[in-house]
């Protein structure tokens, strides 16, 4: 499929992205996030708030070149753990820590939020906090996952929603997933009409459960979206569409999957390195090629999930996430703001809505 | 006589010019070429510099005193820039590279501690030969060794360094012995003298303020003219009028907006910079009432910003002196230039984010 820009992505004016980060979130936290916001001021790529501790945020960027001009400490609230590893005394800082930044983008000093905090807990303050667009049920977290490359796209990637791990319950939802993923797919990757698929037990339009059953029906007749039907969980790799809609709960468990089967391939890999010497050789050979596929398969590296139909932007980062994914956040939310992600996601849904 | 003529000077003012005062690019060919051919009009200085050197020249009760590595030939445009600026510029010093290179002394040319500390007490004399024997603030960038020379400036004339390990110091900085006698001779003839109050060090490139920890005390990393203009005002050396002029030709020329303002200031009081009462007022008093209003720094944004400020560091004393391993230091300053050069070679071919933002025309 052949790129082409929008009218929307053309319309929106350059300014400088404000991205406000989470530093109580992820178990790299607050050394990864400030890493990157450091290096994110010192690039002039975007204007950098980094919520959370100021004191001890303080401390670690002493260490590191920054620039002030584009890198301001918002007071937390709540102070940093002091024992590492400590998960559940973060996500209790967080919980006081995170309404805070999601105050900076409701008052409009940020355009992003980027947190590497639990998902539930992200889900659970954003709905308390944040406005969706309206006609939206809930919102729904979007991962990218790695499929086989396909002519005419410069990335082999689709995009899975919803992978929030919340049960999905009704085809109204499913169907806005649908229009909200091929706007991401227009607005973020390019594509004039990207393919949509449901992701089901068959490819028939009677296969799976009643919810996507009737969701496959709706979705055939929308105008303006290339369904392409259902695929199973055996093609999605196979890059058969675009972008991929599931429940909540199914969509959290095959991403959780492939991560663990990435990890895993890379476990393999070193094992052979370690057993025979001939096995050595052959990866030394295959090195540029196992180097592209642990690229696309690295999720920790990902720059986050959106979550989509929120009138906000907001990327839910990876647990693990390390510096290289916080930057990868960075690129991904200046990318979704000057690309007006959010005007095209509320465009679509009140199309799905019709004239009022 | 004036009266003008009559004052004496309360302070001098000791300014680098590339990197500190000028926007130089030393690493690429292009650069070099351009710092030689730019005429004064065009030459680029660092955000806010202009404003500040141009605000603390115009009075009568300071000198400003310019020594450089940038070759004698380049004399005549740098003066023109300084006039063209509305700066007021006592005395310049200028790298001789053609002497350097008619003795065939090629370590002459890249060593900066004997030639900058000869010149730096050279322009001492002349100071003291007009009976201006005042207190200096000096002003240097993190690219080269200027914290470790004014550092050594310092102890040189305050006679707490023996003639001995000064000798041996330049010898590992690279002096040829008669470069080192020269600095010998400069100190026998000056007084004991203790004059520098305050080293500033601009933070232009990629370098943590912790760099700065091994001077224990005696430098003030800043990132910004903004930043040293607050310290300034709050050590009584400089007033509103400066902390204006710098925040209008911030905003007014190179676009810095309210968060980079509000930023500055914030990161200015976190690391003892200034007082929290001091920002504050900068903040609500001064900041809503100049230029950066068309920035967006509203009264409602500055009350934002001042509620939002956090714990502040107590403010860094002036006038600790605690005697520095010069020799360590030395070595440090030279590994941190390698290291330096290396991580801006392997970021030219690692796509940051500016590739990124440069990459994609349709951003």
């Amino acid at each position: 499929m052949r790129r082409k820009r929008t009218a929307e992505q053309q319309a929106v004016p350059h300014s400088r992205t404000t991205i406000v980060f989470d530093s109580y979130g992820g178990l790299q936290a607050p050394g990864a996030i400030v890493r990157a916001a450091a290096r994110a001021s010192r690039e002039g790529a975007a204007q950098v708030l980094l919520v959370g501790d100021v004191a001890a945020l303080q401390d670690q960027l002493g260490l590191m070149p920054y620039d002030p001009m584009r890198l301001r400490l918002i007071p937390g609230g709540a102070a940093f753990p002091r024992r590492p590893g400590d998960t559940l005394a973060q996500a209790q800082a967080a919980r006081v820590g995170l309404p805070v930044a999601l105050q900076l983008l409701v008052e409009g000093e940020a355009h992003a939020l980027v947190t590497a905090s639990p998902a539930d807990l992200v889900r659970e303050l954003v709905m308390k906090h944040l406005p969706l667009v309206p006609g939206c049920v809930a919102p729904a977290a979007a991962a990218v996952v790695p499929t086989m490359p396909r002519s005419g796209q410069d990335e082999p990637l689709a995009l899975l929603l919803d992978v929030s791990g919340q049960r999905t319950v009704s085809a109204d939802e499913l169907v806005q997933f649908a229009v909200l993923g091929a706007a991401y797919a227009r607005a973020i990757s390019g594509l004039a009409e990207p393919s949509v698929a449901l992701l089901s037990t068959g490819p028939g339009p009677q296969d799976g459960p009643p919810e996507v059953v009737e969701a496959h029906q709706r979705l055939r007749g929308l105008p303006g979206l290339r369904f392409v039907g259902n695929i199973r969980a055996t093609e999605l790799s196979r890059g058969l569409a675009d972008v991929v809609v599931t429940d909540g709960l199914v969509g959290h468990t095959v991403h959780g999957l492939l991560e663990g089967l990435a990890d895993m391939t890379v476990e393999a890999a070193r094992y052979a390195w370690k057993t025979k010497m001939t096995w050595r050789v052959g990866l030394r050979l295959l090195s540029q090629g196992v180097g592209m596929l642990r690229k696309v398969s690295e999720f920790k590296d990902y720059g986050g999930a959106p979550l989509l139909g929120l009138q906000h932007l907001v990327l839910v980062a990876n647990p693990d996430a390390g510096e290289m994914a916080f930057e990868n956040a960075v690129k991904l939310a200046i990318t979704c703001h000057r690309k007006g992600l959010l005007a095209e996601t509320s465009r679509s849904l009140a199309a799905l809505r019709g004239p009022v | 006589m004036s009266g003008a003529e009559q004052h004496l000077p309360e302070v001098v003012y000791r300014w680098d010019l590339d990197k500190t005062y000028l926007h130089t690019d030393f690493s690429t060919v292009r650069g070099l070429v351009e710092a030689a051919v730019e005429s004064a009009q065009r030459r680029r200085t660092i955000p806010g510099m202009r404003a500040l050197l141009s605000a603390l020249s115009q009075t009568f009760d300071a000198r400003v005193v310019v020594v450089s590595g940038s070759p004698t030939l380049l004399r005549q445009r740098i003066l023109a820039m300084f006039a063209l600026h509305g700066i007021r510029c006592d005395r310049l010093v200028l790298k001789d590279f053609g002497a350097a290179l008619r003795r065939g002394r090629v370590r002459s040319l890249s060593a900066q501690v004997p030639y900058k500390l000869k010149a730096h007490l050279d322009t001492r004399l002349w100071l003291a030969a007009r009976g201006e024997d005042v207190g200096e603030i000096c002003f240097g960038d993190d690219a080269e060794v200027d914290a470790l020379v004014y550092c050594l400036y310092a102890d040189v004339c305050a006679r707490r360094v023996a003639p001995a390990r000064l000798a041996r110091l330049l010898e590992q900085c690279g002096a040829y012995p008669d470069e080192v006698a020269a600095v010998m001779e400069r100190v026998t003839l000056m007084h004991e003298h203790d004059p520098v109050r305050r080293i500033f060090i601009h933070l232009e490139g990629s370098s943590p303020p912790s760099r700065y920890g091994a001077y224990r005390g005696r430098v003030t990393a800043t990132f910004n003219a903004f930043q040293i203009a607050l310290n300034l005002a709050a050590e009584g050396l400089a007033d509103e009028r400066v902390l204006t002029a710098v925040a209008e030709e911030l905003v007014q020329e190179h676009r810095v907006t309210a968060d980079g303002l509000a930023g500055s200031l914030e990161d200015a009081a976190r690391r003892g910079l200034c007082d929290l009462e001091l920002a504050r007022r900068t903040a609500i008093d001064l900041l809503p009432r100049t230029a950066a209003l068309d920035a967006g720094f509203t009264a409602l944004y500055a009350d934002r910003v001042v509620r939002r400020m956090g714990p502040v560091s107590p403010p860094v004393p002036v006038g600790a002196v605690l005697p520095l391993p010069y020799e360590n230091l030395f070595e440090a300053e030279r590994a941190f230039g390698k290291a330096r050069r290396l991580a801006l070679k392997t970021a030219q071919r690692i796509p940051g984010l500016s590739e990124f933002l440069g990459a994609d025309e349709d951003l």
